[in-house]
């Protein structure tokens, strides 16, 4: 299904500009466009975009700067872009409110996967509360708090579950260490971020058929996991 | 020497004083007779002219003594504000040095150079303030009777009967540029004196009945006359040296004065001081310690202080030690080319002198080819005696003594019916020896004198009288006497040379023990715990360091025994110490009111590379000058350590510089050839589009489009690679380590790589019990997507590629095969240097930075990486990284 989206880019690097908006047009998306994050937060409040891609080393603010702003008066979905190595940058964005991330240079398959995924959940705020996630054999029943994996129902702690759960919710987007800590736990403790690797690592061992080789459980490395769609 | 060849000497202090005058700023003295004589009054006036001109002219602070015209020509300058100082219930206001320092003016004016500062200040005398001044490079005017100059003192007080404290050291004077005589005729000052000019009120008449008699007046103008007329004498020599006239050049003389805690010392120093200034010669101060001189603390800091007095006169200041007092001054003389030395004149009773010939007596005697000058004395003749001669006073020896006395009589009266009476006297004799063995002179001749009496009531006939039968008993009495005498002195002396070879011994052991240690030592740290620790526990103290930060702020730094960091207040003396360069606290006359000594580590006059702050023994003030010089000895010894281990980090940042600028560019170079191939295709492909589109086929295009994303992920890749080396070999790297499963690292890994890996077998065999490894997520996915790429490129493009993870010892083995040609021989370990490209060859491509990379990364782990030929065909890359234990989890059952 494609859907029709009004994309603003707050960037400032023309090629890039102008490559997404090629790219996002051929989609049949609208794009606008702003060069600096001064014009970038007007362009979001008064053009009412249905996503926004944003660039995190722009001249004027910094990039985090402008998402706090984003967020002082929208839920629009926003994803960031960085370049490598910026893993600090990436998960800070994403505790701020970001939706999701790709890292510079991403191939233009990369993008419309995370837009599709982010337009989707875009789109669900405020509705009513998922129930089901189903991503090839697997299938996470949230309204009876259930895992099954091939049609038979695999066996989880009860953390175990709530972080699948939580992923699900979230499905094909990047959720970071700190978000599963405290929505799992409530609040943080030191060492927890430790055990959800543990964790991580148990439920791949229960839902992957290669672990090594994850199909639904992925790792994002110093930043948080996905759970990827079947599209992906 | 010949007559018209200049002194290279006095060339050297020429240079001295020229190139001391660098940066610092200039001192003109308002120099007069007496109070009244209207230095101020000049003083300003001279400000005045300059602040017309436009000088920039601070009033830093002013004494008008509420007169009229004085207080007009303070009028539009800017006066600094006092600072209040509480001493006791007095409110006192005094010169504010530091906000002086902070505003830095051109020229600062300071009334009354010879000012004692209120208690509290940083220094004693504002003549300190006023040297600070000048060091920071602040021109300073200031003001100055003659009667408070440190050498005429002693005159003045003759003069006019009144003792002047207040003092300046004659240094200070002569390192002034310009010196300006006020002077008044003694006539016109007592008018001026009378009208209330000087002083106002009652003060007035006091003034008057004291210190303002006529003759005091004529005498003191004279002195300053003098005084002023001599320092142009050697303005002119100056110039003259400066000409290089012709003229005789007087042999060098060096004077020598040794002081002791006796009041004569400091009139001896000032002595000294003035046939110095008259002959031009350099002087010496020395204080001796020889074995036999238990110096109470009082005494010892009467010599610490006429040392300092002879200090600010401008004399070296040495303390030395030997067995003897003259020898040890002879000894010293000689070494360093003495000419003369002063001497106090001893007064002590003529039979002393036959029975043993004073300190003075022997100089004179063994001075040889040295001049000796012997100046009257006052008070108790020890003016050579140094380290003060008091003996022990405690009773304890004189018991014992008397203890021998009683022990030997109770054994003769055993004796005395079976023994001649000359066989007592030689057990009276045990006993005395015994007494000298263990006691003083004192309690010796006590033993003898009590011996004899002993000997002479209870045995002699007759018996239990003092009265002597036959006269042959006083040989007997005489021997005793005399034999008991010198076996005192001779174990007195013995005693002394053993306990001088002790404390010199120790000296040397301490010296040597930090040497030892320091010599096998590197790094800051390390030396500053040595030194802290030896001369901590050498003088039974507290010992604090304090480095320098790279903003020249004193920090603390290490403290031993323990490692509390001292208060605010001494960070402050350390910090004034960082900037001066000398040394503060008890016992060396600046900042005497904190609690610990400072001294500077540094090596000859480069800034100090530490501060060391000891506590010196409770109860006194500061140190002795002999402990203070081996604390210097010890911190010269640390500077010289630190000197050493600065200059070998030096050098060994210089040796990194230049390999990483060969990295640099030997990277440089490979990178533009190999970054140009890829971007000469994309270029090339994206032009041929833009030129024929229509031309080309569907299939060309896709081709060349295909062509232009695979460069650009190759030039990608690169970067990454590039980025990583430089942040690898630029040592700043380091490692977020987490635990992490290793199938979560080859995981991401391969997902990571999933779109090259289409159309292969991946074999991932990683056993779900392995334990985590510890290791930066980031960086170690790198290697394995660096290892996992070098497998796409150098195998078949439809052959597998394996994963496999095992336990191997106590760490992790990571094993990544492919299944191509494998590794030329030979090639293991080349493939891991920089820019090595093995293998298939060129048509690869890549800067061969990426096993380099892997390799580098793994070190930083404390792994290990390896490659070889599968004995099955193909090549393996072989990680060994530590394991760790995965984090247990709270117990959960499962639902």
């Amino acid at each position: 299904m494609i859907q029709s989206a009004r994309i603003l880019i707050i960037e400032d690097e023309a090629p890039i500009r102008r490559f997404l908006r090629a790219s996002l047009e051929a989609q049949l998306h609208r794009v606008v466009e702003a060069t600096s994050g001064q014009e970038g937060v007007t362009l979001a409040a008064t053009d009412a975009p249905d996503l926004i891609l944003l660039d995190l080393g722009l001249p004027d603010l910094d990039g985090l700067e402008v998402l706090r702003r984003l967020r002082g008066f929208c839920t629009v979905p926003v994803i960031i872009l960085s370049a490598r190595g910026k893993e600090r940058d990436k998960i800070d964005g994403l505790d701020a409110g970001a939706d999701d991330y790709l890292t510079k240079p991403f191939s233009v398959g990369e993008l419309s996967a995370r837009i599709r995924v982010a337009l989707r959940h875009g789109s669900r705020r405020g509705e009513s509360v998922i129930e089901r996630v189903a991503i090839g054999d697997l299938l996470i029943d949230l309204e009876n708090r259930k895992v099954l994996l091939r049609g038979e129902e695999v066996r989880l702690t009860p953390t175990e579950y709530r972080i699948i759960a939580l992923l699900a919710r979230h499905s094909g987007k990047v959720v970071t260490q700190n978000q599963i800590v405290s929505e799992v736990w409530g609040s943080a403790k030191p060492g927890q971020e430790h055990h959800v690797r543990v964790y991580m690592h148990q439920l791949r061992q229960k839902l992957e058929a290669e672990p090594a080789r994850p199909r639904y459980l992925i790792t994002e490395p110093w930043v948080g996991y996905r759970l990827r769609e079947e599209s992906d | 020497m010949s007559d018209d060849r200049p002194n290279p000497d006095a060339l050297l202090s020429r240079l001295a004083v020229e190139s001391a005058r660098d940066g610092r700023g200039r001192l003109k003295v308002f120099f007069g007779a007496n109070p009244g004589v209207g230095k101020t009054y000049a003083m300003l006036e001279a400000a005045q002219i300059l602040h017309r001109q436009g000088e920039q002219i601070l009033v830093g602070i002013v004494e008008t003594h509420g007169r009229k015209e004085t207080e007009a020509l303070l009028e539009g300058l800017a006066v600094l504000p006092r600072r209040a100082v509480q001493h006791r219930d007095m409110r006192l206001m005094e010169f504010d040095l530091d906000a002086a320092l902070a505003m830095r003016p051109r020229l600062i004016l300071v009334d009354e150079l010879a000012h004692t500062n209120a208690p509290g200040g940083r220094h004693e005398k504002r003549w300190q303030d006023v040297t600070e001044l000048i060091d920071a490079g602040i021109d300073v005017y200031t003001t100055l009777n003659v009667q408070h100059l440190e050498s005429l003192n002693d005159i003045v007080e003759q003069i006019t009967g009144v003792r002047v404290r207040e003092t300046v050291p004659d240094l200070v004077l002569e390192r002034a540029d310009e010196i300006v005589l006020i002077d008044l005729p003694p006539q016109e000052l007592l008018e001026r004196l009378k009208a209330g000019k000087v002083y106002a009120g009652a003060q007035a008449i006091r003034a008057a009945d004291g210190f303002f008699k006529p003759g005091n007046l004529l005498a003191l103008r004279e002195l300053a006359l003098r005084f002023v007329a001599k320092r142009v004498n050697v303005a002119v020599q100056v110039y003259r040296d400066a000409e290089a006239a012709r003229r005789t050049w007087a042999t060098q003389e060096r004077l020598l004065v040794a002081v002791g805690p006796s009041p004569t010392s400091a009139k001896l120093v000032r002595a000294t001081k003035r046939l110095a200034s008259t002959i031009g010669a350099d002087w010496i101060a020395v204080s001796v310690s020889t074995p036999h001189t238990h110096a109470t603390p009082v005494a010892r800091e009467r010599i610490a202080e006429h040392l300092r007095l002879a200090q600010s006169l401008g004399a070296e200041v040495v303390a030395i030690s030997g067995a003897d007092v003259p020898g040890a001054i002879l000894n010293y003389a000689r070494d360093r080319n003495v000419t003369k030395i002063i001497a106090g004149k001893p007064v002590q009773p003529r039979w002393r002198e036959l029975l043993r010939p004073s300190p003075v007596d022997r100089l004179i005697r063994e001075s040889g080819d040295i001049d000796v000058y012997v100046i009257r004395g006052e008070g108790d003749g020890a003016a050579v005696r140094v380290g003060g001669s008091v003996g022990t006073q405690s009773a304890k020896p004189y018991m014992a003594a008397l203890a021998c006395v009683a022990g030997s009589s109770a054994v003769a009266w055993v004796m005395y019916p079976f023994f001649a009476l000359s066989d007592l006297a030689m057990v009276y004799l045990v006993g005395i020896t015994a007494a000298a063995l263990v006691g003083s002179r004192g309690a010796t001749i006590l033993a003898a004198t009590g011996g004899v009496l002993a000997f002479n009531v209870l045995f002699v006939p007759p018996r239990f009288s003092l009265s002597v039968e036959s006269t042959h008993y006083f040989l007997t009495f005489a021997v005793m006497f005399i034999v008991a005498v010198v076996i005192s002195s001779l174990t007195l002396r013995l005693r002394q040379q053993v306990t001088l070879a002790r404390e010199s011994e120790q000296r040397t052991v301490i010296l040597h023990r930090l040497s030892r240690r320091l010599s096998a030592l590197r790094g800051v740290e390390a030396i500053i715990d040595a030194t802290l620790e030896e001369i901590a526990t050498a003088f039974q103290t507290e010992a604090v360091a304090f480095l320098p930060d790279p903003d020249g702020r004193a920090r603390f730094a290490a403290a031993h025994p323990v490692a509390i960091p001292p208060s605010v207040k001494e960070t402050g003396v350390a910090q004034w110490v960082t900037d001066n360069g000398r040394p503060a606290g008890p016992g060396t006359g600046t900042l005497e009111s904190s609690i610990l000594t400072h001294l500077p580590i540094r090596v000859a006059d480069a800034p100090p590379l530490a501060v060391l702050a000891v506590k010196p023994p409770v109860g006194l003030n500061g140190f002795s000058a002999d402990q203070l010089e081996l604390i210097s000895s010890l911190c010269g010894q640390a500077a010289l350590a630190l000197e050493v281990d600065r200059l070998e980090q030096r050098r060994r940042m210089a040796e990194t510089e230049v390999e990483s600028e060969r990295l640099r560019s030997s990277i440089l170079s490979t990178v533009s050839h190999d970054l140009r191939t890829p971007i000469a295709s994309i270029q090339g492909c994206a032009e041929s589009l833009l030129g024929n589109d229509a031309a080309f086929t569907k299939q060309t295009r896709d081709e060349l489009l295909r062509t232009i994303s695979e460069e650009a992920q190759r030039v990608s890749s690169m970067i990454a690679n590039l980025l990583d080396m430089t942040r690898l070999e630029g040592g700043a790297l380091e490692l977020n380590r987490v635990a992490i499963p290793v199938d979560e690292l080859v995981g991401s890994a391969l997902t990571a790589m999933d779109s090259r890996l289409t159309g292969r077998a991946v074999r991932a065999d990683i056993p779900p019990e392995l334990p985590f490894v510890f290791v930066d997520e980031i960086l170690m996915q790198h290697v394995l997507l660096n290892l996992l790429e070098n497998a796409i490129k150098y195998s078949p493009s439809a052959s597998a590629i394996e994963v496999i993870a095992r336990r191997a010892g106590i760490g992790i083995e990571l094993e990544i095969r492919d299944h191509g040609p494998g590794l030329a021989p030979g090639e293991e370990h080349l493939i891991f240097e920089k820019f090595h490209r093995g293998r298939a060859g060129r048509d690869v491509g890549g800067v061969g930075l990426g096993l380099a990379i892997c390799r580098a990364i793994v070190h930083a782990h404390g792994g290990t990486v390896s490659a070889r030929n599968h004995p099955e065909g193909g090549a393996s890359f072989l990680i060994a990284l530590p394991a760790q234990a995965a984090p247990t989890l709270p117990e959960e059952k499962e639902t």
